[in-house]
């Protein structure tokens, strides 16, 4: 044999024996002790879209569970509980969700809860928890996630149907029917998407009719990261569009609102949102065309009361601005919520009888629970929060136009 | 290459998919580790070769295509949504058993591949790819807006139940390993012997060239549509494995980097090797797996406040970084694939001591 085929030979074994034991190490890294059922742990699994799209808003969520998590273990709120936190990011590939979803339902001991932080993945993966009876606690709240209320399944936020419904009421509260001699009209520019259409219902188009408020058809959409949004603008405008709504994030928001600004159709339509558009990024990104822009809200935001305990905690742990993202002010209410809960549920059925049943029944015993950046209230027929308020930009700052408030329940029954 | 000793006297010897007792041998055993494996195995590594080999069946279908026929197609993952939704409603709506409308889903997954096939009998290389990557954007489209009263479209998207055979349903990992595993196998021999036929031999000339092979005779028309339409069957199959392993469907699930994602496997597993696809697929599902399970472990080992507070975000990065990097080395250090360096690393072995 040539010394060129022998160099083959040996760089072949050695690049085949390298994958054999890189196989080894992943199989042996998946084999988990069951020692950490023995320990009081309380450990919260997070599993979602942190480097794609969505990145941006949901990995400020881990921070804040951090820096909750070490609150509660600092004050030994949970007696003695150790907290831990386990991650991995889909990157927003649902075949790598699904693949994550299996391996943390394989741990030892099997999780009680999830954290999924995208809206597409927590509707593909529902049934998936609710045959393994773990709980999906989302951070996108839409339709298809909500409803049926299922015992295994909670939102994070008011659900996207019922700020829709929220914001009918609004619009329907601020128009003058009698003055204008005709109802309102609601254009939708948004992403063609479970998080995008999460909003979309039966049950919310009905209560729309109800409360005389038209929504033009059809909705308009946009790809993940529009540089112009101004042919769909101009077709809505034409529908005669008094307000246009969109579900998706700040920097789409940004864009539209420049472009609402750029064509001079700003003074004649409103603008709003759904929850994460009230970023507060939106500053940067937008500057003063994000002016007057309205966002249906679920959480406090980092342009109010600067001496709260959570914005302490913010600082206390040096996060950094990136960590200002909706993200942060939505995962200290779900960190909160799902402490609550467990604290709760060990009351109830001490350590060794804590499971998911039990979990459940102690998030739907939380009735107006202050969980720092929001009230969390849920019951056995709505597993989201049921109250929000509206969040304005003005001069550069997110300011509250409505008090918390309660949400007209869309759920379908 | 086989032991010394042993020669082939007749090209029926030399195509065979056994070529000796060893090969029978160590066909059994894998076969019995095959069954006995979820006696020992956790749900965590039964779903991860579940999922390898799905994405097994989709990438051996690209492999036909890219590999041996030498075309293109962006529109692999498209054509794996057209197998899972007609698996699924034609359970659902029109109560057929599964075993019936597994292939009546491949067969619709290699109908849709034949339209967006026929450019391939005028464009090459990239012009072929765009033409295929319209089968990326117009197949969900058509899942969204057409019949969204039948398919669920984006909201609320499509409930699939669990296979059902002769009474038995598959919903547990264990079962659906053993299901998904079988009909892994069994695409692997047709595939296989696809390649040992006329017919993979007629695309083998059409790939080397084109013009060569229709001076021999061979019906490029003919052979180019039927590689579109075989690559597709393989999809629409993987797809409505996917659909049943899920059980909910949206066009969220298909999406174009998917279809990037299996070209990749088919070049890191090797072109032109059935047996690469499976570890093509197998290399990449293998390293998402350990990435994201190792970037947490290793955010943790990190002295907090050591990165300024930007360790999740490095961490979180790291996931796409390895990814890439990963495939970059692999590219410059294996370019004829896993399957090429597991043949020389299986030739070395025979030769040995003779090879060091």
């Amino acid at each position: 044999m040539g010394k060129k085929s022998k160099a083959l030979a040996t760089k072949s074994r050695n690049f085949v024996l390298f994958l054999a034991v890189a196989v080894m190490i992943i199989l042996s890294a998946s084999y988990e002790t069951a020692q950490a059922a023995k320990d009081k742990v309380i450990t919260i699994y997070a599993a979602g879209d942190y480097s794609g799209p969505y990145g941006g808003i949901t990995t400020p969520g881990m921070a804040a569970h951090r820096d909750v998590m070490k609150y509660w273990k600092k004050n030994n709120l949970i007696p003695g509980a150790k907290y831990k936190l386990k991650w991995a990011d889909s990157g927003g590939i649902l075949s790598r969700a699904t693949s994550i979803f299996r391996r943390f339902k394989s741990s030892k001991p099997k999780p009680l809860l999830i954290v999924v932080a995208q809206t597409g993945e927590a509707e593909a993966l529902r049934h998936l928890f609710e045959e393994s009876k773990i709980i999906l606690f989302t951070w996108g709240a839409s339709a298809k996630v909500c409803y049926p209320v299922g015992k295994y399944i909670f939102g994070n936020m008011a659900s996207y149907p019922d700020q829709f419904g929220f914001f009918m009421d609004y619009v329907s509260k601020n128009w003058d029917y009698a003055k204008m001699g005709r109802n309102p009209k609601v254009g939708i520019l948004t992403w063609d998407n479970g998080f995008g259409r999460g909003f979309e219902s039966d049950a919310t188009m009905a209560y729309a009719a109800k409360k005389k408020v038209d929504i033009i058809k059809p909705f308009q959409f946009a790809s993940t990261a529009p540089i112009d949004v101004s042919t769909q603008l101009l077709v809505l405008n034409k529908a005669g569009a008094d307000w246009v709504f969109s579900s998706w994030l700040a920097p789409q928001v940004a864009t539209t609102c420049k472009d609402l600004a750029r064509l001079g159709l700003n003074k004649k339509i409103k603008y709003a949102g759904s929850c994460p558009t009230g970023d507060v990024f939106l500053k940067r990104l937008a500057g003063k065309n994000a002016e007057g822009f309205i966002s249906l809200h679920s959480f406090a935001t980092f342009d109010e009361n600067p001496n709260a305990l959570w914005r302490k905690l913010f600082k206390e742990n040096n996060r950094k601005p990136e960590d200002m993202a909706y993200g942060y002010p939505q995962m200290v209410t779900g960190t909160m919520t799902i402490l609550e809960a467990y604290r709760r549920a060990i009351k109830k059925v001490g350590w060794e009888g804590l499971n998911s049943d039990a979990l459940s029944e102690a998030l739907e015993s939380l009735k107006d629970f202050d969980a720092w950046t929001s009230p969390v209230t849920y019951s056995p027929t709505r597993h989201s929060h049921n109250k929000l308020r509206m969040v304005q930009w003005q001069n550069g700052k997110l300011v509250p136009i409505t008090d918390w408030t309660e949400a007209p329940d869309m759920n379908p029954k | 290459m086989k032991l010394f000793g042993t020669f082939d006297v007749r090209y029926t010897q030399c195509t065979a998919i056994f070529r000796t007792l060893t090969h029978k041998i160590t066909f059994v055993v894998f076969l019995l580790v095959l069954c006995f494996l979820p006696l020992i195995a956790g749900e965590q590594l039964l779903s991860l070769l579940t999922h390898i080999a799905i994405t097994s069946i989709t990438v051996l279908g690209l492999m036909i295509l890219v590999g041996y026929a030498g075309q293109i197609s962006l529109g692999q993952s498209a054509f794996m949504a057209v197998g899972a939704y007609a698996s699924g409603l034609l359970i659902t709506l029109c109560g057929f058993p599964f075993l019936l409308a597994l292939p009546c889903a491949g067969l619709a997954g290699g109908l849709a591949g034949l339209i967006f096939g026929i450019p391939s009998l005028r464009l090459k290389g990239f012009y072929l790819a765009m033409a295929t990557l319209a089968a990326s954007f117009i197949i969900p489209w058509l899942i969204v807006w057409v019949r969204p009263d039948i398919t669920g479209g984006v909201y609320p998207g499509l409930t699939v139940p669990p296979p059902v055979i002769f009474g038995f349903t598959f919903n547990t990992e264990t079962s659906m390993f053993y299901l998904v595993i079988t009909i892994t196998l069994i695409m692997i021999y047709l595939a296989k012997n696809i390649t040992r036929t006329r017919i993979g031999r007629a695309f083998v000339a059409i790939r080397d060239n084109d013009l060569a092979a229709e001076v021999l005779g061979i019906n490029i028309f003919k052979y180019k549509l039927m590689a579109f339409f075989i690559c597709s069957v393989y999809a629409g199959i993987s797809g409505a494995l996917w659909g049943h392993w899920q059980r909910a469907l949206n066009p969220e699930h298909f999406t174009l980097m998917d279809s990037v994602w299996y070209l990749g496997m088919v070049v890191v597993g090797g072109l032109g090797s059935i047996m690469g696809a499976v570890f093509g697929a197998a290399f990449i599902r293998i390293l998402e797996y350990f990435v994201t399970a190792v970037a947490p472990i290793l955010e943790g080992w990190l002295p907090e406040g050591l990165a300024g507070g930007y360790a999740i975000y490095i961490f979180v990065g790291l996931g796409a970084l390895t990814f890439g990097m990963s495939m970059i080395l692999f590219l410059i250090f294996q370019p004829r694939g896993i399957n090429h360096a597991w043949r020389v690393f299986l030739a070395s072995l025979r030769l040995h001591p003779f090879s060091d």
